[in-house]
């Protein structure tokens, strides 16, 4: 009974799924095969990775708008590493210390000094954009070798690295929401801020460590991209981060904070990804698809803004009752 | 039927899928009189404020607006029609002037263009005529909350309101502030106005009211010129079963000195406050709002900053630093602002309660199925009523909420306690509820510290009282001294 | 009260450098008339669409460099990050600082035609750079022709694949003129042969765009698709990465803009072809013009050239490997 609401809320998405996937496989033929739902896999999970991020940071009321570029450049960075050096492991930590790098960076001004982090984030974008233009003088990175492992090789054959970053990521965020202390913070800062620090959360320092791990999330997807892409491309990480915030909101994270959870963002998606890939198999020109997608997000925050309303009636409700109760 | 009603409900019920919300309710509000609708939270007092306004279309019964039966389909054929509702949360333009306020959406001027002198001009007369020295240029943020209250009021006769409804309208003001609001209040009503006051303050409906109706569960029970009731006849109808002594007081004997506070102080808030808490002991703070009693708590608790003094915490040296540290040394506390400083509102009451006992335990995972046992035990024991832990605590009432936020704090061991108007806008009921609790925990050897603005609350359940004024301790009182006089005569002592 | 003063001394800073600002216009303003600075070097500046495109910054380098090989003239680079809005105010202070001539890379020509021609009716010499719809008539022009470049790769591909090839093509971003232009190219060229398009989408310029759409289009289309034909090599290389992944080895790719990421994948035995507009080439001209017209060599005040295109296959493709890694484009 008690629960409803929010299983209720996980079972709309997954109902919104299952629809769609059959009415896509009415559509095209070549939808439901084990080779397109790879594809599928393989085309959302580096935006999925950002999701993870971006959704953590929206629970807690904060927004990280630098994901995209800093996974643009903690992955290019970690090509040149490789390049440089031969050494995955190597090339691999270096990234996740860049992200680590930004992520703190961004903290400190929003937890520390209390800016806004969209606008603290924003900054970051063109900070890192910058530097690693810089380092390059504007050109890609080519001949990257062995680097692509991380984006182009199977697991036992079939399972492509690229979903299994992102499963592994999915196990790490689920855990780290659902089973860690960390992860409780984050909602509470998220519901309340000054109640969290009235019940002792030392809320600065989980803000702090939040966009750290925002960062780490940022860089390893930066790295599984360019490793798909078999070169550093500092600029195809732009855009990943509002991606990344659609799909958590498709997933139904609150952008008040507060709420969410990661199978939400992962459902969330794949529910683009499904959207994407139907459309290309049916050959649906370009101009079409921008209006379809736009449509389709009107539409998802909608159900959410009406499933909400649905949680208000169910308030006055459950006053009532409850003044009833008590006589 | 002798006499005309300005505003009457014949018989209103208005349902909710599965519940009735409202059941037969009569009243009848005589003209140029203030009747007091009273009742507990949930009672059905806002369901029947939007019923009145068309907010809430009503399944049965009659609204009758000087005889006539009116159906508003909304607010603003209610205020057209002369019925203002005045809300707890009050609507307003805080970036906006007085006079914009009181004109929003009626600004004079011709084709949308506003004539910003008139509109100046005519706000300074209808200030003026109300006894109000505002600018009318200055912004609504630099008010206070009364005063916005006020204009509210002005705004509403100005525009010829003949019924006005007010919705708990002294919860968020001062006792001064409330003297000011009902010589309005009183002023208006020689002009033949009438008020329908929904409250759950006894003392001011004694001081206000003409007429009580009092409602529970969405019925309406009795009602009757106000010299038909007592204090204690009022409250048995509204919770439905006499009550002896609300004040449930037992004589504990007193333990050790918990907590000792000597000289603290915070600059612009307070200096040189002393005092100390026994174990088992309720020590209450009085004062009026602003003399600084909830910034001592709060700087105690590592909320606000203490710039110097000493506290010695069962026989050891303690100094504030942060919340944390205060929860380590086992000082916990239930902030003033419920809502801004202590629920999580989104989340689950499971959450609510078991959030400060994950900070203290070590390791960086949750053990849930404990969290589950605990969260129901102490939710159990303090008698939450809730359709089960994982409901939202925001849909909660906020006797309630006190109460979640209580097992919060009761799930630690403690060695003070301190409760920041613990009982504020909570109803009786529950208000009662939570004074047992309190009484439990003295038995139980918590030392207990309360800041109260209600003055029986603190006469009745406190050993001791500190009373401060502007930022020092004017007094203290043991039990066999406590006497409101005194109390008021050392809050308001003028400190040089 | 801190604030205030902050505030206070903020305003007070940025009168102050305004000030400057138009002290120093005034200044530049007055030598204006007499061409060149005190010390006899002319200004110049490069407004190029977006310094972290790899051309637009492979270009801005060679152009420092042919730059360098006239003492008179000095060459400062003004990014625009590929916002249009920028490119015209940054015209905008060029002009009002005095430049003796102005470089445009341009990101919309047509929509900056009729602000070029205004300034060098007032006196300000210009050049348009790689990308020209000829819309100013008094002004410098040194492009690779955008319809060249596609005809090049085009005429190419159309002895490399079968007559009635079913193909699939990748657009850059939409209303792009490069894109638009190569595409015609292509039409013209294939316009008698029964080849096929199975597909047609815009891809941005993007590799990762490249890839997505050939993934779906592979699991559509399986192996029936013979060639990729892309408007840029980055897409073309996106498609080739996802080909690599289906197993898919007969599939031909054409590409344009020859940079290093294409001399790469041509080596490594991806791309098939591309053609390349040679910034080299296009600056040593650009700055040659430039001279000419500041010391009056050229009456005219203008010149316009086409600078010829090339093909890149894996016959010549070495050549290009050697440059590009003497100039830095491509490490080891």
């Amino acid at each position: 009974m008690k629960s409803k609401k929010i299983d209720m809320r996980k079972y709309s998405l997954i109902v919104i799924l299952v629809a769609m996937v059959a009415v896509c496989s009415l559509l095209s033929g070549n939808f439901l095969t084990a080779t397109n739902i790879t594809n599928i896999l393989k085309q959302v999970s580096i935006v999925t990775i950002c999701a993870f991020a971006q959704g953590m940071i929206i629970i807690t009321g904060e927004i990280d708008l630098s994901i995209g570029y800093l996974a643009g450049m903690a992955g290019s960075f970690a090509c040149i590493v490789y390049v440089a050096t031969q050494n995955l492991l190597l090339a691999f930590i270096v990234g996740v210390l860049l992200g680590a790098l930004v992520g703190a960076v961004n903290g400190v001004f929003v937890a520390y000094f209390n800016l806004p982090s969209f606008i603290v984030t924003l900054a970051m974008q063109t900070v890192c954009f910058g530097a690693i233009c810089l380092y390059t003088g504007g050109q890609n990175i080519y001949k990257i070798g062995g680097f692509n492992v991380l984006g182009q090789s199977y697991i036992a054959g079939v399972v492509p690295i690229t979903v299994v970053f992102m499963v592994i990521m999915l196990i790490v965020t689920h855990t780290i929401l659902k089973y860690t202390k960390f992860g409780r913070y984050l909602y509470a800062i998220g519901g309340n801020k000054e109640a969290a620090i009235a019940a002792g959360i030392q809320v600065i320092r989980v803000k702090w460590a939040a966009f750290i791990l925002s960062g780490i999330f940022a860089a390893i997807a930066g790295m599984v991209m360019m490793g798909r892409l078999n070169a550093g491309i500092p600029g195809e990480g732009q855009g990943y981060e509002t991606d990344a915030i659609t799909a958590t909101v498709i997933g139904g994270t609150s952008f008040s904070g507060g709420a969410g959870t990661a199978f939400g963002t992962f459902l969330g998606s794949i529910i683009i990804g499904v959207l994407n890939n139907i459309m290309n198999l049916m050959g649906i020109d370009s101009y079409t698809q921008m209006i379809v997608k736009g449509f389709i997000i009107i539409g998802a925050v909608l159900l959410d803004s009406l499933s909400k309303k649905g949680k208000t009636s169910i308030k006055i409700m459950a006053s009532t009752s409850d003044a009833k109760k008590s006589k | 039927m002798g006499e005309a009603y300005k505003l009457e409900i014949q018989g209103v019920s208005k349902s909710f899928p599965g519940v009735k919300a409202l059941d037969n309710v009569n009243i009848a509000l005589r003209p140029g009189t203030v009747h007091a609708v009273m009742g507990e939270n949930g009672a059905g007092k806002s369901t029947l404020m939007k019923v009145i306004n068309g907010l809430y279309k009503r399944d049965e019964g009659k609204v009758l607006l000087d005889g006539r039966e009116v159906h508003f389909s909304g607010p603003e054929e209610s205020t057209l029609a002369g019925i203002a509702m005045i809300y707890q949360e009050l609507n307003f333009f805080p970036e906006l002037t007085v006079a914009e306020n009181i004109f929003m959406r009626r600004q004079p001027g011709k084709k949308g263009i506003v004539s910003w002198g008139e509109m100046m001009k005519q706000a300074e007369k209808i200030l003026k005529e109300n006894g109000l020295d505002y600018d009318p240029a200055e912004k609504i943020k630099n008010l206070p909350i009364a005063s916005v209250q006020m204009l509210e009021i002005v705004k509403a006769v100005a525009f010829n309101a003949q019924v006005i409804i007010m919705d708990e309208p002294t919860s968020s003001i001062s006792d001064k502030e409330v003297a000011f609001l009902f010589e309005t209040i009183r002023r208006l009503r020689a002009q033949g106005i009438s008020f329908l006051y929904i409250s759950h303050k006894m003392d001011e409906i004694f001081q206000i009211a003409d007429d009580i109706t009092i409602i529970r569960d969405g019925k309406s029970i009795i009602s009757g010129p106000v010299s038909d009731f007592t204090e204690d006849s009022i409250i048995t109808h509204m919770v439905g079963r006499s009550l002896d002594n609300i004040y449930p007081k037992e004589d504990i004997p007193l333990g050790d000195v918990a907590f000792e506070a000597v000289n603290l102080c915070s600059d612009g808030m307070f200096k040189d406050v002393s005092f100390h808490v026994r174990k088992g002991e309720i020590v209450g703070m009085a004062g009026l709002v602003g003399a600084g009693r909830s910034e001592v708590c709060r700087a105690v608790f590592g909320l606000d900053p203490l710039d110097s003094g000493e506290i010695t915490l069962c026989g050891k040296e303690y100094k504030p630093k942060d919340v944390t540290h205060a929860i380590k040394n086992k000082i916990l506390m239930i902030t003033e602002d419920r809502k801004k400083e202590g629920i999580i509102g989104v989340r689950s009451c499971r959450e609510n309660i078991t959030i400060t006992n994950h900070h203290i335990q070590k390791g960086i995972f949750m053990n849930l199925k404990k969290e589950i046992e605990d969260a129901q035990r102490m939710s159990e024991m303090l008698k939450v009523r809730f359709a089960g832990i994982e409901t939202p605590i925001g849909s909660l009432s906020g006797g309630n909420q006190q109460k979640v936020l209580l097992a919060r704090w009761l799930m630690m061991e403690s060695n003070l306690l301190i409760l920041d108007e613990p009982t504020r806008g909570i109803d009786v009921g529950a208000k009662l509820e939570i004074y047992n609790i309190i009484t439990d925990l003295a038995k139980k050897g918590y030392a207990i510290l309360m800041i109260s603005s209600e003055m029986p609350e603190l006469l009745g359940m406190c050993d001791r009282i500190y009373v401060m004024s502007q930022g020092h301790v004017t007094g203290c009182l043991n039990r066999d001294e406590f006497r409101q006089e005194t109390i008021m005569q050392l809050a308001v002592k003028n400190i040089d | 009260m801190k604030k205030k003063m902050l505030s206070v001394l903020l305003v007070l800073a940025m009168a102050v450098t305004m000030a400057a600002g138009c002290g120093k216009g005034d200044s530049s303003g007055a030598s204006d008339s007499g061409k060149g600075d005190k010390d006899g070097v002319y200004k110049v500046a490069f407004l190029p669409t977006d310094m972290s495109l790899t051309f637009a910054s492979w270009l801005a380098d060679e152009l420092t460099t042919a730059f360098k090989e006239y003492d008179d003239m000095e060459l400062t680079v003004i990014d625009s990050k590929n916002v249009l809005e920028t490119q015209i105010s940054n015209m905008e202070t060029c002009v009002s600082q005095g430049y003796d001539y102005i470089i445009l890379l341009p990101i919309e020509p047509a929509a900056e035609d009729d602000i070029v021609a205004g300034y060098i009716e007032q006196g300000t010499p210009m050049m348009n750079i790689n990308l020209d719809d000829g819309g100013v008539e008094k002004a410098s022009s040194v492009v690779a022709n955008p319809y060249d470049l596609g005809t090049v790769v085009a005429e190419y591909a159309k002895g490399q694949i079968a007559d009635d090839a079913n193909v699939v093509v990748l657009l850059g971003p939409s209303g792009n003129t490069d894109s638009i232009e190569r595409r015609r190219a292509y039409e013209d060229v294939f316009k008698d042969s029964k080849i096929k398009i199975l597909e047609e989408q815009i891809g941005d310029w993007e590799k990762s765009k490249g890839m997505e759409f050939m993934e779906s289009w592979i699991q559509v289309h399986g192996d029936k698709i013979d060639a990729v034909l892309s408007m840029n090599d980055a897409m073309a290389i996106g498609a080739i990465e996802a080909a690599k992944d289906a197993s898919l080895n007969d599939i031909k790719f054409f590409g344009v803009d020859g940079l290093a990421d294409a001399a790469v994948s041509i080596e490594e035995g991806g791309l098939d072809a591309t053609a390349l507009q040679d910034a080299q080439v296009m600056a040593k001209e650009g700055a040659r013009i430039v001279h000419e017209v500041l010391t009056g060599e050229n009456k005219e005040g203008f010149e316009k050239v086409e600078i010829p295109v090339t093909l890149i296959t894996n016959e010549n493709v070495a050549e290009f490997i050697e440059r590009y890694t003497k100039n830095g484009m491509l490490t080891e």
